[in-house]
């Protein structure tokens, strides 16, 4: 059976670059079939993820979403899909597109949605939108088996989630709190945080390879960090 | 760019729109709520502004055209009313539950 994680929490603290090594340390250790999800419509996902890519390379996820219906072949072809995971799927929006280039989604087009990626693959993980007008982020919080809640140790991120703790799940059971070092040059209150948001499971450290990803665009490929992987695979075994 | 129109041409327009594109949002209940995206997007691609109505209200004006039972959906469904009466084209005549008719304002446009 197909297992939906949603990776969520504050702008900037690091969601999309958790939830894509999670996805591949679920491809890689566990051997799973994977599909990464990004609703993100403000800044689309594959236009960084793959800043090399000729437009006619990717896809859109925006296209299988226009349908009155969607099946598992409206889905399978928006993947874009890189040649050393072969069973590792992109699936978002690509460069020039935004909120306005496709009708709006409504629940049972998303359900449809997720329905189809669980029958393709065994890990769905999606990487939400801190917005919480996005639907398929909300829904993804609402049906995924594992939520992570991505922090970061600093007065931004306590004013997000004291502003938006509506959108995310109270069934404790299904949160894994995750703290984000995204730097490493200043002193960051990370105790002090841990302390305030509680539970906090896991510890992301700063990682500079995984910065120089960012920067040159290479988000796709696997990160030879680690300590960094250390902890993405320790994630892995609890949400699995 | 704002593209003034008459909101019969435009009813028209879209529900050619829809229905060689979508039709499955216009013949199936359960898909509905799709209509109403569909229609969005139509006029947020063309532009389409109707005088004296927002874009909400014209969305929902046409989704009542398309979905519902056009200028009758308010009256539906009420517990006050009676009977509803149409009579002509410009002649609808609202009865209520407590003896009282009245006319209705709308009437059916030539479509």
């Amino acid at each position: 059976m197909s297992k939906m994680i949603a990776v969520c929490g504050s702008p900037e603290s690091g969601k999309t670059t958790a939830a894509l090594k999670l996805a591949q340390e679920l491809y890689f250790a566990k051997k799973g079939t994977v599909l990464f999800l990004s609703p993100d419509m403000s800044v689309p996902a594959l236009s960084y993820l793959f800043p090399h890519c000729k437009e006619s390379e990717l896809y859109s996820i925006g296209k299988a979403l226009d349908k009155t219906d969607i099946y598992k072949e409206d889905v399978m072809k928006q993947i874009v899909s890189v040649k050393t995971m072969l069973n590792f799927g992109f699936l978002g929006f690509k460069t020039g597109e935004n909120k306005f280039s496709y009708p709006r989604s409504t629940e049972d087009k998303v359900t449809a949605l997720f329905h189809a990626m669980g029958e393709i693959a065994d890990y769905v993980v999606v990487d939400c939108v801190s917005d919480a007008d996005d639907l398929i982020s909300r829904m993804a919080m609402r049906d995924s088996a594992s939520v992570i809640e991505m922090l970061t140790p600093d007065i931004k991120c306590m004013a997000y989630y004291s502003s938006q703790g509506d959108m995310f799940p109270t069934d404790e059971n299904r949160v894994i709190k995750v703290m984000s070092i995204c730097d490493r040059d200043l002193y960051l209150p990370t105790e002090e945080t841990k302390m305030y948001f509680k539970n906090v499971a896991f510890t992301l450290p700063y990682s500079r390879t995984l910065k120089q990803q960012v920067i040159t665009g290479t988000l796709s490929e696997r990160l030879a960090d680690r300590k960094y992987r250390e902890q993405i695979a320790a994630i892995a075994k609890k949400v699995v | 760019m704002a593209n003034p129109i008459a909101f019969v041409p435009l009813l028209h327009q879209v529900q050619e729109y829809i229905s060689q594109n979508y039709a499955a949002a216009l013949t199936e209940r359960s898909k509905f709520p799709q209509l109403k995206t569909y229609i969005e997007k139509y006029l947020r691609d063309k532009g389409y502004t109707v005088e004296g109505m927002t874009t909400g209200a014209l969305t929902d004006k046409l989704y009542g055209e398309m979905a519902e039972y056009s200028i009758l959906t308010k009256y539906l469904g009420k517990d006050e009313i009676e009977e509803i009466n149409v009579n002509g084209w410009d002649d609808i005549a609202i009865t209520y539950t407590d003896g009282h008719i009245e006319k209705a304002a709308e009437f059916y446009k030539n479509i």
